[in-house]
């Protein structure tokens, strides 16, 4: 569906010199830098599949999208689409695809929402059937009853996001790409939108390809993953693979009364209590889930149990923060 | 065409969704008709004759008229509605919509246009038709001729506009462009003097640009005033403006696909 071979953007940044002087010459002397924005990126999204792709600020991944909806050309490298480059494949390649930019919205802006979604009707050349049947749909999974009379210039951010992604799939994208969808949205928004975006992807295959800054956004709609940093890739592969191969802790969180010492059996645990929950901390490098399981059951009187899995927030946080080397 | 007429169409609604912005922006411009008029008026009197640069007073004062409907299509809103896209970053939406940059431009300015266009036009008849004896009053013949011409003048305005608010993919100056851009149309297509009241160097240079084939030779053209070249040589050079745009469009929209970062670097 999407394959990336060795595509590269440089952008030019004209660098300004700082203080009055500098203001001055600046003037009449410019000062060009090359940026790496996406450097040698090489990677590969199977049909209906759900690509994460993971960064922080400035590291490539609105470069990348833009290259592969077709409105950014690459320096080098190549990418394709569908078996196609994005820049030669014009208005038949967006009509298989859909974009939401999380902070700029597809609808126009002064007219209601339902005038946007019949103007994608026309712009999509779709049949009355086909564009109602998507319509009912997602309006329905979305919401969106109350606010289509509504021009999007009165809507919330969540209303409006939730319109945004109902317009884009109007048309029954083959490929979605999605560039922080949840930003800034209260976390019902964010429910709604994760749910429907799984859905679509689980049940009419339609492709994703996300970034977002929002861990949670990519593990409920995501299997893989591909991480950026400054411009490269750093890893490309499952979703649980990347936690698993970064995750140096696990927890285990017990309720109910101590009976015995558990720091003795695993004396590299780390173990705080609140009230009726201890919660306890090993490295699993150290002992495995059997041995920690055993020591638990010795020390506690349990009530319930919950093994903690790992959080992707740490993973790259520890990523981008430069405790791990991938 | 159906792409074409629907972007139209919600450009209209658009404008018409806020009812006070849009008489506001509607009837301003009649202020700038009764500057011109009483401008032209205390020039006349001061010069204690009924003809200044050649041209007499109800030729002046037809001018006035229909250069005003022609110069203000669209409005300082509408002109600048694609520059305000490109420095919010808003403009994406435009690119990765399945119909051509250039095709939604023009629908969205001939929305302002067609709405501006009915009302300036009923201000041109309520003129002809409560004023005419102090205005020469057009031929049906060059009212034949002035529909084609107009409709080149529009498409002129309408890339010109385009080409300018481009330039907003390279400098966050946009107010600066825009301005140059009125400066130059206002003073060059006839609209502030006509252009047959230049100097001769003047006159010849502003003939060389594309401006008064926006407005000066499309109201002089139905007004039977003189024009620069032959009638069919009118079209042609408003043809070939057209052209010089659409690559001036292509070359600019181009450059920007290179190094577009609207919406994130």
């Amino acid at each position: 569906m999407i394959r990336a071979d060795d595509l590269r953007k440089v952008y030019r940044v004209n660098v300004k010199k700082t203080g009055l002087k500098g203001a001055f010459e600046n003037l009449f002397r410019s000062e060009w830098i090359e940026k790496n924005a996406v450097d040698g990126i090489s990677f590969h999204m199977k049909e209906g599949g759900a690509l994460a792709c993971i960064g922080e600020n400035g590291a490539g991944k609105s470069t990348l999208i833009k290259m592969m909806i077709g409105i950014l050309t690459p320096t080098a490298g190549d990418v394709r689409v569908f078996g196609q480059n994005p820049r030669e494949g014009g208005r038949k390649y967006l009509r298989e695809i859909g974009v939401v930019f999380g902070q700029k919205s597809n609808l126009w802006t002064d007219i209601p929402v339902i005038e946007s979604y019949q103007a994608v009707k026309t712009l999509y050349r779709l049949d009355e059937r086909q564009f109602r049947q998507n319509f009912d749909k997602i309006t329905q999974l979305l919401s969106l009853e109350q606010i289509l009379p509504v021009p999007a210039r009165k809507l919330s951010l969540g209303q409006r996001m939730r319109a945004d992604i109902g317009m884009v799939f109007l048309h029954g994208p083959r490929l979605l790409f999605l560039d922080e969808p949840t930003i800034g949205l209260d976390i019902n928004v964010k429910h709604t939108i994760r749910t429907f975006l799984r859905k679509m992807n689980q049940e009419e295959g339609t492709g994703i390809f996300l970034t977002s800054h929002d861990l949670d956004d990519i593990d409920e709609i995501c299997d893989d993953t591909i991480v950026l940093s400054k411009g490269k890739l750093i890893y490309d592969g499952t979703l649980e693979n990347l936690k698993h191969r970064f995750v140096r802790d696990r927890m285990i969180q017990v309720v109910g009364e101590k009976s015995g010492d558990i720091h003795a059996l695993l004396p590299g645990a780390s173990v705080t209590k609140e009230g009726r929950i201890t919660k306890i901390v090993y490295p699993i490098g150290e002992y495995t889930s059997a041995q920690v399981l055993e020591a638990v059951s010795r020390c506690f009187n349990i009530e319930d149990i919950t093994i903690q899995e790992p959080d992707i927030d740490d993973v790259v946080s520890r990523i981008f923060g430069g405790e791990e080397r991938v | 065409m159906r792409t074409f007429f629907k972007l139209t169409s919600i450009s209209i609604q658009g404008q018409l969704y806020y009812k006070t912005s849009f008489f506001i922006n509607l009837l301003t411009p009649i202020v700038l008709l009764a500057g011109q008029y009483l401008l032209w008026t205390a020039l006349y009197a001061e010069a204690g004759s009924e003809v200044i640069g050649g041209m007499a007073r109800e030729e002046m004062y037809a001018y006035i008229l229909i250069s005003f409907a022609l110069g203000n299509l669209i409005g300082w809103s509408g002109e600048n509605m694609l520059a305000r896209e490109i420095r919010s970053g808003t403009v994406v939406a435009r690119c990765v919509r399945p119909a051509a940059f250039l095709v939604q431009s023009v629908a969205e300015m001939s929305g302002v246009i067609l709405i501006q266009g009915v009302v300036n036009l009923a201000i041109v008849l309520t003129g002809f038709l409560c004023f005419g004896r102090y205005l020469i009053m057009p031929s049906v013949p060059a009212a034949g001729w002035f529909i084609p011409c107009l409709f080149l003048a529009v498409m002129l305005r309408i890339m010109l506009i385009d080409v300018f608010s481009l330039l907003c993919f390279f400098t966050t100056g946009y107010l600066g462009l825009a301005w140059t851009r009125n400066a130059l149309f206002e003073f060059f297509s006839g609209a502030m003097i006509p252009v047959v009241m230049f100097p001769e160097w003047l006159r010849t240079f502003a003939y060389a640009t594309p401006f008064p084939y926006m407005l000066q030779v499309p109201s002089a053209l139905l007004l039977g005033q003189e024009l620069p070249v032959s009638i069919p040589m009118i079209f042609v050079v408003q043809g070939a403006w057209l052209i010089v745009f659409m690559f001036l469009h292509g070359g600019i929209y181009g450059l920007a696909r290179r190094n577009m970062t609207i919406a994130g670097g």
